[in-house]
């Protein structure tokens, strides 16, 4: 394949899921990536139009981990396209066989802990910012969340890609043998480097207000004991529906403040 | 103030197709999206505590398989909008803008999966095309999926924007002074809770037993 396909297919990897639907899912993204390599496999319409039907049923993983299954299905099209191999169900074996297990990694991995990790670091950046200097650097945590999440992201989606080309189905033993999750508990733990670190910021900041007094003699409870109350219930209800823990927060506040007044 | 109401659903519906229709870059995250809407608003300050709060305290909605989550970055967008707009620097009426924008978030995903179901059909109309050797549908049927979302994403806003607005300015002016001083409580304690939440998020950490889960 030529580099202006290339780059065509990287390109069109972000849209696999532009045209998710509930009954098959990223099929159409699935084809739209496809399409101008197939075109190129197979000049002849009519054949074709068999192989992209062949292509249009259900498809669902996680659209960072998609391009391997994108290298995968290409160089077994290959295969079929140049009569190296006559077996034309094995595309679509490949595709139910990997999608299941790499969307797992993947989710755990990009959805469960580099984005968490990487706005927590830049949610420390800003409190950094508003404890140094009064929050007029805020603007950098944003762009450092951005900048951070997306140059590990768009490397591992460019990297996966063509690895997976060159390596085709040894590419399952290196993401088995790469241990994504073990990756994921190191970024976790920095993760939770940075909560701590957060914590004893925001704390600093915020916790060492006036004494609420809770109306039962003279006894006042320090905003700190307060902020701790709090981060223990969260911690121990974290199970409990966000919206549900948010109108709690607000039902808490207003007690709070009722008993401060 | 039209203009800025459309500009500012227009952006909006942008940032939302980030969620899953385009990219995930992650520009649809509170964390990115609330301040933005803050520094074209003229308070980054209140854009990035609010989207400080609803990344903390969804830090777990995110889409995964056939589960639609609660549109955050409309949460956000809407909330910084409407505090900027109307009361800008009051972090109590911040607060509050955020508790109405809940529901108004709540209320777009059902509007979000009735574009999914109407997504079957383009796919539908695609298989077809392709039958009869018309496989520019492929293309046609991808980018006016993303053309509906954006004008759907950007008229729900526009909407949202302005009934949540017309509400929340409503609402706000006869706020007693107990639940004034209680949303001043929350800009402080939301961030807490979201504290909270991020740590049980994180508690399967290896090497640190005790804060494993149990059914690991």
């Amino acid at each position: 394949m030529n580099n202006s396909i290339n780059a065509k297919l990287f390109i069109r990897t972000f849209f696999v899921q532009s045209l998710w639907n509930f009954e098959r899912l990223q099929n159409i993204g699935f084809l739209y990536v496809l399409y101008p390599v197939l075109k190129k496999l197979y000049p002849d319409k009519n054949k074709r139009k068999e192989v992209l039907l062949r292509h249009i049923g259900f498809f669902n993983t996680n659209p960072y981990m998609a391009n391997i299954v994108f290298a995968m299905i290409i160089n077994a099209e290959r295969e079929i396209a140049s009569g190296r191999s006559k077996n034309t169900k094995k595309p679509e074996i490949l595709k139910s066989v990997i999608s299941g297990p790499i969307a797992a990694i993947g989710d755990s991995f990009f959805w469960g802990t580099w984005r968490p990790v990487t706005s927590f670091v830049a949610i420390l950046l800003s409190i950094l910012a508003i404890n140094m200097f009064d929050a007029d650097y805020l603007w950098v945590a944003p762009i450092a969340f951005i900048f951070l999440y997306n140059v590990v992201h768009i490397l591992f989606r460019y990297w996966i890609l063509f690895i997976s080309f060159r390596l085709n189905e040894q590419m399952i033993k290196l993401v088995a043998k790469f241990e994504l999750t073990y990756i994921g508990d190191i970024v976790r733990l920095i993760g939770l480097a940075a909560i701590v670190a957060t914590l004893y910021f925001y704390f600093d900041l915020f916790g060492f207000n006036p004494a609420v007094n809770i109306g039962v003699y003279d006894y006042s409870i320090p905003e700190i004991g307060i902020f701790g109350i709090i981060l223990l219930f969260s911690f121990l209800f974290g199970k409990m529906r966000p919206v549900i823990m948010f109108y709690c927060a607000i039902l808490f506040s207003f007690v709070i403040g009722y008993l401060g007044l | 103030m039209i203009e800025t109401l459309v500009v500012l659903s227009v952006l909006g519906a942008f940032l939302s197709l980030d969620i899953t229709m385009f990219g995930q870059f992650m520009v649809s995250r509170p964390i990115f999206a609330g301040p933005l809407v803050g520094y074209i608003l003229g308070d980054i300050n209140t854009g990035f505590w609010l989207g400080m709060i609803v990344e903390m305290m969804w830090i777990n909605a995110i889409p995964l398989g056939t589960s639609i989550p609660v549109d955050l970055t409309m949460m956000t967008v809407l909330s910084v909008s409407w505090s900027c707009l109307h009361f800008k620097g009051s972090q109590d009426a911040a607060i509050f803008a955020l508790a109405i924008a809940v529901p108004f978030a709540y209320l777009y995903r059902e509007v979000d999966i009735a574009g999914r179901l109407f997504n079957t059909k383009i796919m539908h109309w695609i298989e077809k095309g392709i039958e009869q050797g018309k496989e520019y549908r492929i293309s046609v049927g991808l980018y006016s999926g993303l053309v509906l979302f954006i004008l759907r994403a950007a008229i729900v806003y526009f909407v949202f924007m302005v009934l949540g607005g017309l509400i929340y300015i409503n609402m706000a002016v006869y706020i007693p002074s107990g639940l004034e001083v209680a949303f001043k409580k929350a800009w402080y304690y939301l961030p807490v809770f979201g504290f909270g939440l991020v740590l049980y998020n994180f508690k399967n950490i290896i090497g640190i037993p005790f804060l494993k889960k149990k059914d690991e």
